[in-house]
């Protein structure tokens, strides 16, 4: 039986989806069958950055509705081959999302599966909670930022009432991913410090991720980034991550990258 | 911040907890199961002491002393949520966050930050108080009389805090 884990954080924008696909292959390179799952229906990415965007036969909402076997929506992906992703639907919204059929959908790929990983759309309507819905761990990605904490805490009151578990008395794990984190700004008080987030709140930390030109340079060309460039910052961040999630216990650090001659006269421009 | 498992959360669930957590704002829905075991509990003791009653009547009629209630809350209280305990005072082991809230007929004590808002005395007791261990509150209110964050004390901030009612005025003191 495989474990479903919720990739979720309320805001938009602070990297559900790269952090998806990232720990998904991450955890697909060690030899762990993983299922990445796009749950932001209407407004599917998740293909984009697994670079399958031409692969998407059918979709989340064509298994839901029983128009479509599993196998038939499953993509495989072309570089890892027990990496699998779920796509969602474009045209579609969050309405078409039924709860017995995101059930089904869950349970049968929890057969198949070791790892299910649902990406998450931001807010916490209907998708979010689906998404949700059925997770045994929660990954809470948050940016050093008081919005993005803020949202992250409504999230984290969620997961331990709204889900399946926290309805039958159990808890949701969950992981505080801080992301697009900047150690210079965080030291001049221009974003918030990791202490201060965990402070508030309160979930274990499962990793850090620097900010980094890598993250873009990554999705442009259709790749996790821990699969386009492994020797990165971030790449070895969310793989140390993808680790502890696995259950191995590594010192907690935040990587940087090797910076060139260039860099270090005209210094780091926005990726 | 520590945080106690979902078993202890059965005996929080007080005489009329209500702890919403809906997409609609908070007068809706509650967390389903610890109100549920909650109820069906209550339902149990209402129906055991009207059965019991005409025969332990005569025995139990000389002392009439109301049972005093409380609400504890063993774990942090998240943005959104809201514990309504309108018969006596809430007790929180954890933080309150920003945008959450906690309305108590009594006083309220929180053993965390105060980051949310917290109204004492909610059905009209002027003698309420709030205790919190470090003071980062949005609003204070006791008896219907509010502090804003912008009017609160900035010495007080982060420290261990009680507020009470002097007058019509909300007074502040540290708890050390």
């Amino acid at each position: 039986m495989g474990k479903v884990l919720v990739v979720t954080s309320g805001k938009g924008g602070v990297g559900k989806t790269t952090s998806t696909a990232a720990l998904g292959a991450a955890l697909a390179h060690s030899g762990k069958s993983v299922v990445l799952v796009d749950f932001d229906v209407g407004l599917r990415n998740l293909d984009l950055i697994m670079g399958a965007e031409r692969r998407v036969v059918f979709d989340l909402v064509n298994v839901i509705q029983g128009h479509a076997k599993l196998a038939q929506a499953l993509i495989r992906d072309k570089r890892l081959e027990n990496l699998s992703l779920l796509p969602a639907s474009q045209t579609r919204d969050k309405d078409a999302l039924t709860e017995e059929g995101v059930a089904r959908v869950i349970a049968e790929l929890k057969e198949k599966f070791d790892w299910v990983i649902c990406d998450s759309p931001a807010g916490i309507e209907r998708g979010a909670t689906m998404a949700m819905r059925h997770a045994d761990v929660a990954v809470v990605v948050t940016n050093p930022e008081v919005s993005s904490v803020r949202d992250s805490d409504r999230i984290i009151g969620l997961l331990d009432s709204k889900t399946e578990r926290a309805e039958k008395g159990e808890r949701v794990e969950k992981h505080l991913l801080l992301t697009r984190y900047d150690q210079a700004r965080a030291e001049r008080g221009e974003m918030l410090k990791t202490e201060d987030v965990l402070e508030i709140l309160s979930i274990p930390l499962l990793g850090i991720i620097p900010e980094s030109r890598e993250v873009l340079r990554a999705s442009n060309v259709g790749a996790p980034v821990t699969l386009s460039n492994p020797q990165s910052a971030p790449a070895r961040a969310y793989a140390d991550a993808a680790r502890r999630l696995a259950g191995d216990t590594i010192a907690m650090s935040i990587p940087t990258d090797r910076r060139g001659l260039f860099d270090k006269f005209f210094g780091r421009r926005a990726a | 911040m520590k945080r106690i498992g979902g078993a202890k959360r059965r005996r929080q669930t007080g005489p009329s907890r209500r702890r919403t957590n809906d997409f609609n704002g908070p007068s809706k829905t509650t967390i389903a199961l610890p109100k549920r075991r909650g109820a069906t509990k209550r339902l149990d003791i209402a129906r055991q002491s009207a059965t019991a009653a005409p025969i332990e009547l005569p025995l139990a009629r000389a002392p009439e002393v109301p049972r005093p209630v409380s609400l504890v809350i063993s774990e942090s209280v998240r943005s959104g949520q809201s514990i309504v305990f309108r018969e006596g005072d809430v007790t929180v082991i954890g933080s309150v966050s920003s945008g959450a809230e906690i309305i108590a007929g009594g006083s309220i004590h929180i053993y965390g930050t105060l980051r949310g808002r917290a109204f004492a005395g909610a059905s009209g007791d002027p003698g309420a108080r709030i205790f919190c261990r470090s003071l980062e509150a949005e609003l204070l209110a006791i008896n219907g009389l509010y502090r804003v964050a912008d009017r609160l004390e900035q010495g007080l901030r982060g420290r261990p805090v009680q507020a009470w009612l002097e007058g019509k005025a909300i007074a502040m003191a540290p708890l050390e």
